[in-house]
């Protein structure tokens, strides 16, 4: 099953469409990179399937049903964009009214749980308007993690967090989805982070969603290479591939495999195969989304 | 409904403006008798139906606005929403809780003029059961206009001093109506009970489509 499913969703501002004909699909377990430049719809598409936003167009599902079905809306937690919460309150306050609007048992108990997920126990009895911008991050995700979600949606989450704050975010994230089963919709531009996590990713580009995509199929477009261009590319193709696992491309010729790229060029001087250029490529999530955005761009 | 009116309150009696209504409210018989030159006969049980105590209204809705408000303000009504996609339950449980604060704030209205009238040694009156009646009634009458009042908040949102100006209009509109009389007390109790009882039902839906076609983040 699905955990969210979106068909044909547009969303319009006076007449400008933020989101346009989006058909997402989240699937139940998933820790789901929804990727894009800023501006292309991916807090929009997330406040419509919160039900912050009215669509204009189109239809969300939540694990099969309407999403507006109030046990399945009962079931998220969502931070988008700045955490929800009353400045001149505690945090532990704060919590307390999350808490209660999820008629949690337990409250107490349920609020020094989460707290202590990301480690901010301490400063449960500060005001949340004093705390710093990377405090109030974690509290927003203690806060989605109130009463056991099964599914969060999370909009830049991991904004101006440090990198011990990162940490604890993502083994936070690891942990619920691997221990509870919660299902993550996830927004970032620290592509590096989502990387460690993601198992999913959806690109969207000006409203649209360009591609979606697993993990591990993106991990086998990203595999390292060494580029090489010679002199004589069709020789030196035939006698690399003979060797090495090769394609071809625009670029040049790509050998995975071997990450020794003097060795490469060694092989093609005793060939007389004259080396032009000798690159070696590091593939992540950064380059391979740049790569997609250019594609989108010049189609 | 249940969960959020439980929250509301939660955060209502945690909210540093609703003591600081009430104790302007307490202060406003006795401030307003010094203003208006203090004359012998000032009936400390009837201030309750003087035409200062339909103030009472525009302060309970003047925070009912900043409480509103700063729902939309903070984001709070982005968990809010996101958990309970009717904004009928939301609407009842603000007007609730608005009327919950009005009452407050009046109580604080008659306990300082009871307690004014008291030090300065004034008459009472006016008779007891008939100043009960009054507060009654208005306390009836607060489930009305806070159910008004949740309907400009809402149309309003996050424009905390658009939602105040209307509300204050709106109560100057209804001031005639706020002035409830201590002649036929137990009349006006039971006329106010049954007029706050018809909005505690009528308007949380009126709200709740005002909501409903906007979008919850403005």
């Amino acid at each position: 099953m699905n955990a969210i499913e979106t068909h044909d969703l547009c969303k319009s501002f006076h007449g400008i469409y933020a989101v346009e004909n989006l058909n997402l699909t989240v699937p139940e377990g998933a820790i789901y990179g929804f990727i894009g430049e800023n501006g292309s719809g991916k807090s929009t598409t997330e406040k419509l399937i919160c039900g912050l936003l009215v669509p204009t167009h189109g239809k969300i599902k939540l694990y099969g049903k309407p999403y507006r079905n109030p046990a399945e809306r009962a079931q998220i937690g969502t931070l988008i964009e700045d955490p929800a919460c009353f400045p001149g309150s505690t945090v532990y306050q704060n919590m307390m009214m999350q808490a209660l609007n999820l008629d949690v048992k337990d409250p107490e108990d349920e609020i020094a749980r989460v707290l202590d997920l990301v480690q901010m126990t301490e400063h449960a009895d500060k005001k949340f308007g004093k705390c710093s911008l990377g405090m109030k991050q974690r509290i927003g995700i203690a806060q989605a993690l109130l009463g056991h979600p099964k599914l969060l949606v999370l909009d830049e989450p991991i904004n101006g967090l440090d990198t011990e704050g990162c940490r604890i975010v993502r083994e936070t994230l690891q942990y619920i989805n691997r221990e509870e089963g919660v299902t993550i919709l996830i927004t970032s531009h620290i592509l590096d982070e989502l990387s460690k996590i993601a198992t999913h990713y959806g690109i969207i580009k000006e409203g649209r969603l360009i591609q979606q995509i697993r993990a591990e199929q993106m991990s086998e477009r990203c595999r390292d290479h060494i580029l090489v261009r010679t002199a004589n590319d069709m020789k030196a193709f035939g006698f690399l591939r003979r060797q090495f696992e090769t394609e071809t491309s625009e670029s040049g010729i790509k050998v995975y495999g071997e990450p020794d790229s003097m060795k490469i060029s060694a092989m093609l001087m005793e060939e007389q195969i004259p080396v032009v250029q000798l690159e070696t490529k590091r593939i992540g999530l950064e380059e391979y989304y740049i790569g997609i955005m250019e594609e989108a761009r010049s189609a | 409904m249940n969960a959020l009116l439980r929250r509301d309150i939660y955060r209502l009696f945690r909210t540093p403006l609703l003591y600081l209504f009430m104790l302007c409210a307490a202060v406003i018989p006795g401030s307003m008798s010094v203003m208006t030159g203090f004359e012998p006969g000032y009936d400390a049980w009837g201030q309750v139906s003087g035409l200062f105590s339909a103030g009472i209204f525009a302060i309970a809705g003047v925070f009912l606005a900043f409480f509103i408000g700063n729902d939309y303000k903070s984001g709070a009504v982005k968990n809010i929403f996101s958990l309970f996609p009717k904004k009928r339950g939301y609407a009842a449980a603000k007007l609730i809780t608005g009327a919950v604060a009005g009452i407050m704030i009046l109580l604080g209205y008659v306990l300082g003029a009871e307690v004014f009238g008291v030090f300065t040694g004034a008459d009472f009156t006016s008779g007891l059961f008939d100043m009960l009646c009054a507060v009654v009634a208005k306390a009836g009458m607060m489930f009305l206009f806070s159910g008004i009042y949740v309907c400009v908040a809402a149309l309003f949102r996050n424009k905390v001093w658009f939602s105040v100006f209307g509300i204050l209009a709106v109560t100057m509109l209804f001031i005639p109506a706020l002035l409830i009389t201590l002649g036929t007390p137990l009349i006006m109790a039971g006329l106010s009970i049954a007029a706050g009882v018809i909005g505690l039902f009528v308007f949380p839906g009126i709200a709740a489509l005002i909501m409903k076609r906007l979008d919850a983040l403005a």
